[in-house]
């Protein structure tokens, strides 16, 4: 068997390996538009701090792909894909004159991940802003960072966060602008924002919720300092800044699908096997939308776990091994903010009559727990700066397991999955 | 692969288990100065009033492997032991295997500012875990699955005399 | 070794003669020390670490990460500093009982009520001077006047100093330990005190707990020991230089033989009184089969009749062991009789003296053992009867001897030359310090070291403080041992001239012209005083203060409470204080601090805990050195 994979990410060298397990002589050709080995495209903030070589971004040791016989097509980016031919065009940018190059698959998967938001806000691109997705975009954010003194950030979220305190780090002084009034709203509710806001303070990062941009412009107020840019906010302040960074948000990466091939909604439409709509065709991680198990509904679930998960799955099938994932939590993001561990998952602000909340909150012991019961079952928690069981409640979230008996118990110090399990 | 059974009608909860993990793990003999800083890899949980041994069961897919973001956490093929360790350096403290982990058995640790999730290494560096040498009552054991079938089958005989 | 968890480097000893012996009580089925360690392990870290309170029924409470306080509140140095401070207490406790034992003897004596006698009239004059007493008065009376003012002495107030600690600290000392305020009070208050503060939810501040256990160190110092040996050479006579035999192998097979095992010697000095001139015992004895009646040496009891050989311990039949050897002798199936007082008797040693004709019999009405019948509670007016009838037990036991199990007698020993103390160290160096203080300062002897106290199986028997004196003779330190590390060194031969080809070239070369060994055996465990006082002269003859001294202590294999006190007194006395097994305080952050750092600040004393003791004796070299340099020599 031919596996073609697109996507040197997670999902891709999940599948990569899984398909080589699985069957050893067939097949597997990875292409990427990248020209470095798999790395990790979570730990690119934690670059921008500095002192990181890159050998420690690779995700997998140096003879991965000879080890596991995987043919890696590095710098080729895919044009389209003929599905009737069942073949993949990409250039070539190996050879001077950007080769066209025909692939041709067996089965294949798309494994192309995301790609940030441009926002549409007047006077972006003549600011020249970054935006953090490649290890390429951390590089240029770096070189242009040892020549910057202020960085603006917009988009606090995840990303925004990170990128705001690794710059801090390197002693810049940073602000980060969002319209929402609070930081990282979907993943935490008001007190966990707070405690967060107060430790990006702490940090001496200087943080602008509420008001959006509304342009962006060069400095041309200053003429002092042409050399600088800025952005006007909706309250009408002009934030100034020698280094822009939009983290906005991401969107699955398919361009180069021709529409009306392959059926795509918010992302590619899969079903538990992590077949496409065409034959022999899988998707698998951030380009795709899955079930979410809180919700039910199907979005786009791009997270780490989830994709390496998803490649799993879709590899298995590929290799004709039936297997059909159920549901997997669309929001569950762990992370770490000056000394504070964070994991939150599922719906972390759900209210009404039917909705259960329990919370202990801690404040001297910095520590803030909160897990959502809905209808018998956990749909979200926010674990704060004790996160040693978070696994266990994300179990219970992950296999919709009820828990009304349990409840009150969910929060003790002493919870661990011993008391739920039956015997081991 | 050898691993760390439990037989929870034995612990006592004196918590040898946890105190030989941390030490050995820190390198250090005294309690003391590493109680706070090195956490234990092996956890005695109450249910009720009874303690219950719980540690990593290096699971054949280990759900932190999946999660892991740097490749640092690992199921070595020929020992069957799951260990961000086998990596020095790789392991960057993100806790998305904390995340994971359906057992709740990895911790975070923050020393000097450089973070690591910690986890039962079935004390590969080491002759043998260090737990089962502290457990005065039996409770933990470290054996082949089937080899502890049997012995779970004779420790019912014994009990049923 | 089927429960053996480890390859730990316990359960041997370091005598050849303990090995065997341990080979024959594994053939004979008897259970030792050594097996019932194994069977112990592992121990429990909460209780080693001394972070495992149970004082009150909301407990046990144990220090953990999840649990950094007790359910009071109690922090690991709460528990630990209390816990250590009633370790201590029973220590000063037992010390306590010793003293009194020692004033009722002497007062029974004064009044002619025993077979012992005023021996030593100038220290009696000397020390009840000392006092304020009227010392141109006879000498039974003025015993009497002595014996009345100690006894007010251990009962009085906490308030009060003890007149001891004002007279005879080095003044220094007394200026550190004033501004401390612990210079303590009568020692029986102290301890109603200190057992107070110690109760659940008293006394909470592990500092001030500390104090107070430095507090007690100082009453243990110079009422437990000074003054016990004080009253103990006035009736027994000051220790003299004297030859005699240590090790299993001075078992007479021919002989009734009676063991003197435990701390106090008085019963066992009546014994050897009736041995040398009851010539109806005698009789019996052969009627019995055997060629006469021997009484050896156990522990320290042994220690005080083997300083004594030429008064007391006339007729003493040699040395067999310490604590750890006690199963072992009875085990020989030599001892007709053991006569136990006070404390370090075993439940164990019953076990062994079962499977033989053994008769174990408690001298010591504080001294009870499952199993054990005979009681003869040593009452001075009382114990020349007691020692008729103790002999007579042993010779009815003797004629069962060899029925049940065989009689093995390892055939090692070894001499041993005992007896030092200032007195007959001052006899060796013509009446003064100064020929000890001139080869001092020229680095001939490079300083002392005090290797005391107990032995302890943690490290094997005997090995640690063996390899450790060893190790400070190659770095030509004079070493001087008391308690059960001298029966050790005994067997080991470190007490002959013999072994000073192990010292360092300078330290052979002057034990050698002196005629002294080099290691020096100031006797039992309470002789530690004697250590004291002899540090006191050589600082006061310096003009210096203690922890000046190029000195330091060291129990390598400290194993109870008197040793708890006795080493906190080396601490307060200003002393390096190596301890062998890391005492019950290492979970407790600020106690161990305190302990290992900070009491150098405060009292020029501190606890080093290094296990190795090649590295240990690194560490007392350099901080001989340190000291010597400072004084400039």
């Amino acid at each position: 068997m031919n596996h073609v994979i697109i996507g040197n990410g997670a999902a891709g060298i999940a599948a990569a390996e899984t398909i080589r397990k699985l069957d050893n002589s067939g097949e597997i050709t990875i292409i990427t538009a990248e020209r470095y080995p798999a790395y990790s495209k979570c730990l690119l903030s934690d670059y921008l701090a500095g002192g990181y070589s890159d050998d420690l971004l690779y995700f997998r040791d140096k003879d991965f792909y000879s080890r596991n016989k995987i043919q890696i097509r590095f710098k080729h980016t895919v044009k389209d894909i003929d599905f009737s031919r069942k073949i993949v065009i990409a250039t070539d940018l190996n050879h001077p004159g950007n080769q066209e190059t025909e692939i041709s698959y067996e089965r294949l998967l798309i494994a192309t991940g995301s790609k940030p938001v441009v926002p549409p806000i007047k006077g972006y691109r003549q600011v020249n802003p970054y935006y953090l997705n490649t290890l390429d975009d951390a590089k240029r954010i770096m070189k242009a960072a040892a020549q910057a003194r202020d960085v603006l950030i917009i988009g606090a979220g995840f990303v925004g966060l990170e990128v705001a305190f690794n710059l801090r780090k390197r002693g810049l002084k940073v602000t980060l602008v969002d319209k929402a009034a609070r930081i990282l709203p979907a993943q935490l509710d008001e007190t966990a924002a707070s405690i967060i806001t107060k430790a990006l303070e702490a940090e001496g990062i200087r943080v602008c919720l509420g008001s959006g941009v509304t342009e962006a412009v060069p400095n041309r107020r200053l003429p002092w300092r042409s050399d600088t840019k800025g952005v006007i906010l909706e309250n009408g302040d002009f934030i100034s800044a020698d280094l822009l960074v939009i983290a906005v948000g991401s969107v699955p990466n398919l361009d180069f699908i021709t529409p009306g091939t392959l059926r795509v909604n918010c992302g590619i439409v899969v079903n538990q096997q992590l077949m496409t709509s065409v034959a022999d065709v899988y998707a698998a991680g951030d380009v795709i939308e899955f079930i979410d198990a809180v919700t039910g509904e199907t979005g786009p679930a791009p997270i780490w776990p989830n994709a390496v998960l998803e490649g799993e799955y879709a590899a298995y099938n590929m290799a004709g091994i039936r297997r059909e994932l159920d549901y997997l939590i669309a929001m569950q993001n762990a992370a770490e903010f000056r000394e504070i561990p964070l994991i939150s998952m599922g719906l972390v602000n759900a209210s009404g009559p039917d909705v259960e909340t329990f919370i202990e909150y801690r404040p001297a012991g910095g520590i803030y727990r909160k897990i959502i019961i809905k209808d018998n079952r956990i749909i979200g928690m926010i674990f704060l700066g004790d996160v040693c069981q978070s696994g266990v409640i994300g179990e219970l979230m992950r296999k919709r397991i009820p828990v009304t008996a349990i409840k009150d118990k969910l929060l003790n110090l002493n919870f661990g999955y011993s008391q739920i399990a039956n015997d081991f | 692969m050898k691993r760390i059974f439990v037989i929870k009608e034995k612990c006592t909860a004196c918590l040898n288990c946890v105190v030989a993990c941390q030490k050995s793990h820190a390198g250090s003999d005294f309690y003391a100065p590493i109680r706070d800083i090195e956490p234990g890899r092996i956890y005695i949980q109450a249910v009720g009033a009874s303690p219950v041994p719980l540690v990593c069961m290096h699971c054949e897919e280990p759900a932190c492997v999946k999660a892991c973001i740097t490749g640092a956490m690992r199921k070595d093929p020929d020992s069957g032991i799951v260990s961000n360790e086998f990596t020095p350096g790789k392991c960057v403290g993100c806790w998305m295997c904390v995340m994971a982990c359906p057992y709740g058995v990895i911790s975070p640790k923050a020393e000097h500012g450089k973070k690591m999730a910690i986890k039962c290494d079935l004390c590969m560096k080491r002759n043998g875990p260090a737990c089962i040498e502290s457990c005065p009552t039996g409770a933990i054991v470290y054996m082949e699955e089937a080899e502890f079938a049997d012995y779970k089958q004779c420790l019912a005989a014994v009990n049923s005399i | 070794m089927p429960n053996c968890y480890g390859d730990c480097t316990t359960c041997t000893s370091s005598h050849a003669s303990i090995q065997e012996m341990y080979l024959q009580t594994k053939e004979l089925g008897i259970e030792t020390t050594f097996d019932r360690y194994r069977n112990q392990l592992p121990q429990c870290g909460f209780g080693t670490e001394g972070v495992c309170c149970q004082l009150c029924s909301h407990g046990p409470c144990r220090i953990t990460p999840k649990a950094p306080r007790a359910i009071c509140g109690a922090t690991a140095d709460t528990i630990a500093a209390r816990n250590l401070l009633r370790l201590e207490a029973h220590g000063l406790s037992a010390y306590c009982h010793q003293l009194e034992e020692a004033i009722h003897t002497l007062k029974a004596t004064a009044q002619g009520k025993t077979p012992y006698a005023i021996r030593e009239e100038g220290k009696l004059r000397e020390i009840a001077g000392l006092v304020g007493l009227d010392d141109s008065k006879e000498k039974n009376a003025l015993a009497l006047d002595l014996a009345e003012v100690l006894t007010h002495e251990l009962r009085k107030g906490t308030e009060e100093p003890l007149a001891l600690v004002e007279l005879l600290a080095p003044k220094a000392r007394l200026q550190k330990w004033s501004g401390l305020g612990i210079i303590p009070g009568g020692p029986l208050s102290e301890l109603r005190d200190a057992l107070t503060m110690a109760m659940s939810n008293i006394n909470t501040d592990p500092v001030s707990l500390l104090l107070t256990a430095m507090r007690l160190s100082i009453a243990t110092g110079y009422m437990g020991l000074v003054a016990t040996i004080t009253l103990q050479d006035i009736i027994l006579g000051n220790p003299q230089i004297g030859k005699t035999r240590a090790d299993l192998g001075v078992l007479d097979l021919e002989t009734v033989n009676i063991v003197a095992h435990g701390h106090v010697p008085y019963v066992a000095v009546a014994v050897l009184q009736e041995i040398a001139g009851n010539e109806t015992l005698l009789e019996k004895a052969r009627k019995a089969g055997a060629s006469g009646i021997k009484l050896y040496g156990s522990m320290d009891t042994g220690q005080e009749l083997l300083q004594r050989l030429g008064t007391a311990g006339q007729g003493f039949g040699g040395q067999l062991g310490n604590w750890l050897t006690q199963e072992l002798m009875v085990a020989t199936g030599a001892v007709d009789l053991v006569m136990m007082d006070l404390n370090c008797s075993i439940p164990g040693m019953k076990l062994a003296a079962d499977k033989f004709h053994t008769r174990l019999v408690s001298v010591s009405h504080v001294l009870r053992m499952e199993g054990v019948t005979d009681n003869l509670d040593y009452k001075p007016e009382k114990v020349k009867e007691q020692a008729v009838q103790l002999i007579e037990m042993a010779i009815e036991a003797y004629q069962n001897r060899g029925k049940v199990n065989p009689v093995h007698i390892p055939p090692h020993q070894s001499e041993v030359i005992a007896g030092v103390g200032v007195e007959s160290l001052l006899n060796i160096l013509g009446g003064s310090l100064n020929p000890l203080l001139e080869v001092i300062k020229s680095g001939q002897i490079k300083g002392i070291a005090a290797v005391v106290g107990c032995t302890n199986n943690r490290n094997g028997h005997d090995s640690a403080s063996l390899t450790l004196i060893k190790e400070l003779l190659k770095r030509d330190i004079l070493v001087i041992t008391a308690g059960c590390v001298s029966s050790g060194a005994q067997i080991e031969g470190l007490q002959t001239l013999e072994a000073n080809s192990l010292a360092g070239d300078k330290l052979q070369s002057i034990c050698t012209a002196l005629g002294i060994p080099p290691v020096l055996n100031f006797g039992s465990c309470i002789d530690i005083g004697r250590i004291g006082i002899a540090v006191t002269a050589i600082a006061n003859t310096l003009g210096v203060d203690t922890s000046d001294l190029p000195v330091a202590a060291s129990a390598p294999e400290y194993l109870e409470q008197k040793a708890v006190a006795d080493g906190i007194f080396a601490v307060a006395f200003g002393l390096l204080t190596h301890l062998g097994p890391v005492p019950p305080v290492a979970g407790a952050p600020l106690v161990t601090k305190i302990l290992t750092c900070d009491a150098e600040d405060l009292t020029g004393g501190k606890v080093s805990v290094e296990q190795d003791m090649v590295k240990a004796a690194d560490i007392i070299e350099a901080h001989i050195q340190a000291k010597r340099e400072k004084l400039g020599i």
